[in-house]
């Protein structure tokens, strides 16, 4: 085979690779930053007793973080962890909130007010520096249950699992 | 490094993480932070994510980073600080603009470099989308965007096109400070 041809033809090679990272690049990043939301439930009300959502088939753990929210009216007026509870509401009354979710081996894992976007926010902490994701990664959730220690109507509840950037 | 009680209101905090999302973003704009967020006092962060704009524990939002740089805008009032801080509340809740973020990181100029080498249609359908988000950037924001909005409604911008902006640009501008890591660095 010519040399010209051969350059040509590894030079082409070359860059159809690069091309082709690039584009495998994009992609797997754009997968990756959209969330995957599960809805849980349309509304919800909950007090001292809990509420145990059994979700169908059960949750799965993807992602780095993996947060239940629970959507609330006017969510920018809640404020997030004051001293004493998980939030305040928008009249300023104190609001404790539990989450906590049963693995279908058994295992329990509380969750912690994080934050607050179009609803609450409950998650947690990566068990430590080195874990790929907030929860146990493959782990089958087969009950979400939450109480609060004053009485709150709101929903949807969703399960987002989500990679940031 | 720094710790949490380093921070100031309105301060910018610049990341990255270990995922490919945060590596694309990082070699598409030619930095070394994929997201930015703002500091708002009480150990708490405003930023706009995947799931839209939402306020969190500084903790928990930097559980998944491997590096954050804090910067602060020179020459700002605390009544400006506090401006600032106020815009990105009232935009809690707001929608993720994921066609913003990709416009304003194709029509970078690395982007399009990019962009022209994997196809013509990339970049006029980046320039579009940023275009498009330019006439209507308070409907939904992506993370860089945020920031650069509230700092220019607080009339302290951080540059040019506050719409536009990529987390390199914030790490690039003349009028921010580095103050230190947070994480990494």
């Amino acid at each position: 085979m010519p040399r010209r041809v051969l350059r040509s033809s590894v030079e082409g090679t070359a860059i159809a690779a690069v091309v082709l990272t690039l584009l495998a690049g994009i992609g797997l990043g754009s997968c990756e930053m959209k969330p995957v939301v599960r809805p849980i439930a349309d509304s919800i009300e909950i007090d001292r007793e809990w509420t145990e959502l059994r979700p169908d088939p059960p949750l799965h753990v993807s992602r780095q973080t993996q947060v239940i929210s629970i959507t609330v009216p006017d969510p920018a007026r809640w404020t997030l962890r004051p001293a004493t509870a998980s939030f305040l509401m928008p009249d300023g009354t104190p609001i404790k909130i539990d989450v906590e979710l049963i693995a279908s081996d058994g295992a329990r894992f509380v969750l912690d007010q994080v934050g607050v976007g179009t609803g609450l926010r409950f998650s947690r902490l990566r068990p430590s520096a080195d874990a790929t994701s907030t929860l146990p990664g493959g782990a089958e959730l087969t009950a979400v249950r939450i109480r609060s220690d004053v009485p709150l109507r709101g929903g949807p509840v969703e399960w987002i699992c989500a990679t940031n950037y | 490094m720094l710790s949490a009680s380093d921070l100031q209101i309105a301060d910018i905090l610049l990341s990255t993480g270990a995922a490919s999302s945060s590596a694309v973003i990082r070699a598409g704009t030619g930095s070394r932070y994929s997201h930015s967020a703002l500091f708002i006092g009480d150990g708490q962060i405003v930023e706009a994510i995947s799931q839209g704009v939402v306020k969190q524990t500084l903790e928990a939002a930097m559980d998944d980073d491997t590096l954050v740089g804090v910067y602060r805008r020179l020459e700002m009032h605390p009544t400006q600080a506090q401006r600032v801080v106020q815009y990105v509340l009232q935009q809690i809740g707001k929608a993720y603009d994921h066609s913003g973020a990709a416009g304003s990181g194709i029509a970078c100029p690395r982007g399009i470099v990019i962009g022209i080498f994997l196809s013509p249609i990339v970049v006029y359908g980046g320039i579009g989308a940023d275009l498009y988000n330019r006439a209507n950037p308070e409907a939904a924001f992506f993370c860089s965007e945020l920031v650069a909005l509230a700092f220019r409604h607080a009339r302290v911008p951080l540059g040019s096109l506050a719409a536009s902006t990529t987390p390199g640009d914030i790490a690039r501008s003349h009028v921010l400070n580095f103050v230190g890591h947070l994480k990494g660095g």
